[in-house]
């Protein structure tokens, strides 16, 4: 906005100028503070923090496993303990060795190392049958065959090593310490949930679930008024075509862009509808079974959420959220906002979606349409897909692939 | 950040004035809502500094029209409730805005008069950007028409 255009608009409010602002301002100037200072705490906070973090870091980089060293060649051994390295078990290891090993010196000249070795196996049919105790005697002329002390017999578990991190999946029922569950086919982690509802047509179970939850659902109430008709009583105009792009543009160009602008066109099965609001506005939530994909990383029979402009929204809800519409009794109305939408979308339906990742505003990993109003969903007509806020903007499928 | 009083204090001024409708009370608020800032600890940031200031404002404003509820203002300067009754120039724009809710006048004035960051508009309203944004969207869509309206008269 211009200087001018600022100017004209201050003028339009016709706010008086203050009276004592230069009286104010210089008795202001003596008693604010010279210096601001930075106030300490969060500062200390963020020391410690760091300090923290970098002490997590360096505890983590030393509990790497190092390498294990030759112990059978070395003589001089007479008494060493060595702690088992703790493992972490994960997905991607398949086996991994710790090893306690306690030589005592039994007596004069005498020494004898055993080792105990135990195998982490990412099987879970492998049990401690994998533990080993491999005893192996020093180099001594006059070794006289000591007895094995009970300290060097004991099985791998009782060395105490560090009980293993396992990473188990909600199958896994072990509780060994020395084994895990084997890799199972993992499930895509997902960070929504699905609830199927009475109602919700039933599609092809196969596909990812990736829908999500609504927490605010509205039901359509008998008596129903729309926006216009609201709109028109108190004075004040709105125009539900506010999103008609100009039709200046190409056809094919506006495909092409829309097709551009997407993060995934899919063709898909409408199998729920939901309205709701997100910020006072009201949106459908459709929940959709993808039946083609021509762009993005969705996959056929993958379900997810798709909010639409408009819907239906209680009328207290409305005014609430207007509050220059007079509606007496407005727990009785649902009313009606297009959203820029000149049609509506059907449960069992088919249709052509131009959708994109939703912002901020909306549940995580929902979708909506790449513009305001209904422009980017097509509907099936004879061997063509036509939009269903524009009749002139259609398409054939073929020209998708 | 230390801010600039004299700008501020006009800025401060029209917020409370829009809201109380009365030059005088208008001032006072202003007035003590800085003095009220000086007692907070003071922020290097100024969205922060913005923030506080129209909340103490707000606030300020709020305890005053509610200590007025029962009582008739009795403003020496044109109220916005008796529209009918102002001298009304020939601009447009006045027209349009004397049409718009409260709230929406007190969006367009801390958007584009005062030019407070939408971020912290966002959190005085308590609504994420994106809802303010289309919020003053459609409050500019609505003072277009209306003025389109007058232009058709």
């Amino acid at each position: 906005m211009t200087d001018k255009e600022k100017k004209k608009l201050l003028e339009a409010f016709d706010i008086p100028d203050p009276d004592r602002k230069k009286q104010f301002s210089d008795e202001y100037r003596k008693r604010r503070p010279e210096k601001i200072k930075k106030p300490i705490f969060p500062l200390i906070m963020r020391t410690v923090a760091s300090a923290a973090m970098l002490a997590l870091v360096i505890g983590a980089i030393t509990r790497i496993p190092k390498p294990d060293t030759d112990m059978f060649n070395d003589d001089n051994i007479i008494e060493t303990t060595t702690a088992a390295t703790s493992i972490e078990a994960s997905a991607q290891t398949t086996a991994d060795n710790s090893a306690a090993v306690t030589t005592t010196a039994m007596g004069k000249d005498k020494s004898k190392t055993t080792t105990a070795s135990k195998a982490v196996s990412t099987d879970p049919a492998k049990t401690n049958d994998d533990n080993s105790t491999v005893t192996a005697e020093a180099d001594d002329p006059e070794n006289n065959e000591p007895e094995p002390t009970e300290h060097t017999q004991k099985p791998a578990r009782t060395t105490k090593t560090p009980s293993v991190r396992i990473t188990t999946t909600r199958e896994s029922q072990h509780h060994l310490t020395t084994t895990k569950p084997a890799p199972q086919p993992q499930t895509t982690t997902v960070t929504t949930s699905s609830k199927a509802s009475a109602g919700e047509v039933e599609s092809g179970a196969t596909g990812r679930d990736m829908t999500v939850d609504i927490d605010v659902k509205y039901d359509v109430r008998d008596e129903i008024l729309t926006v216009e008709a609201l709109s028109s009583g108190n004075g004040v105009g709105r125009d539900g075509n506010d999103d008609k792009n100009g039709s200046d543009i190409p056809v094919d160009e506006k495909i092409r862009d829309m097709f551009s602008d997407s993060n995934a066109v899919v063709l898909a099965k409408v199998n729920k509808i939901v309205y709701t609001s997100i910020d006072g506005e009201a949106y459908t939530a459709e929940n959709i079974t993808i039946t083609e994909v021509f762009k993005g990383s969705l996959t056929p029979d993958d379900r997810i959420t798709l909010f639409v402009s408009g819907g239906y929204i209680p009328g207290e809800e409305y005014i609430k959220h207007h509050r220059y519409v007079l509606l007496p009794d407005a727990e009785n109305y649902s009313i009606y906002d297009g959203g820029g939408c000149a049609g509506r979308e059907y449960v069992g339906d088919t249709y052509l979606f131009f959708i994109k990742n939703s912002s901020s505003s909306f549940p995580h990993g929902s979708f909506e349409l790449i513009s305001h109003g209904d422009e980017a969903v097509f509907r099936q007509e004879d061997d063509s897909y036509v939009s269903m806020h524009d009749d002139s903007l259609s398409l054939e499928i073929s020209s998708l692939y | 950040m230390a801010f600039d009083i004299d700008e501020q204090y006009d800025k401060i001024y029209r917020y409370c004035y829009l809201k109380v409708k009365h030059k005088e009370t208008a001032e006072d608020i202003t007035q003590e809502t800085f003095l009220r800032y000086l007692e907070h600890p003071q922020y290097s940031n100024i969205d922060k500094t913005l923030q506080l200031l129209y909340t103490i404002a707000g606030n300020l404003c709020t305890d005053e029209f509610r200590k007025h509820k029962t009582d008739e203002l009795t403003d020496t300067e044109a109220s916005s409730e008796n529209i009918e009754e102002n001298v009304l120039s020939d601009i447009e724009l006045k027209n349009a805005l004397t049409k718009l809710s409260e709230d929406d006048r007190e969006l367009i004035l801390l958007k584009y008069i005062n030019e407070v960051p939408v971020n912290v508009m966002a959190k005085l309203y308590n609504i994420s950007r994106f809802a303010l944004n289309r919020r003053i969207n459609r409050v500019l869509g609505m003072l277009h028409e209306y003025m389109g309206k007058e232009e058709l008269k």
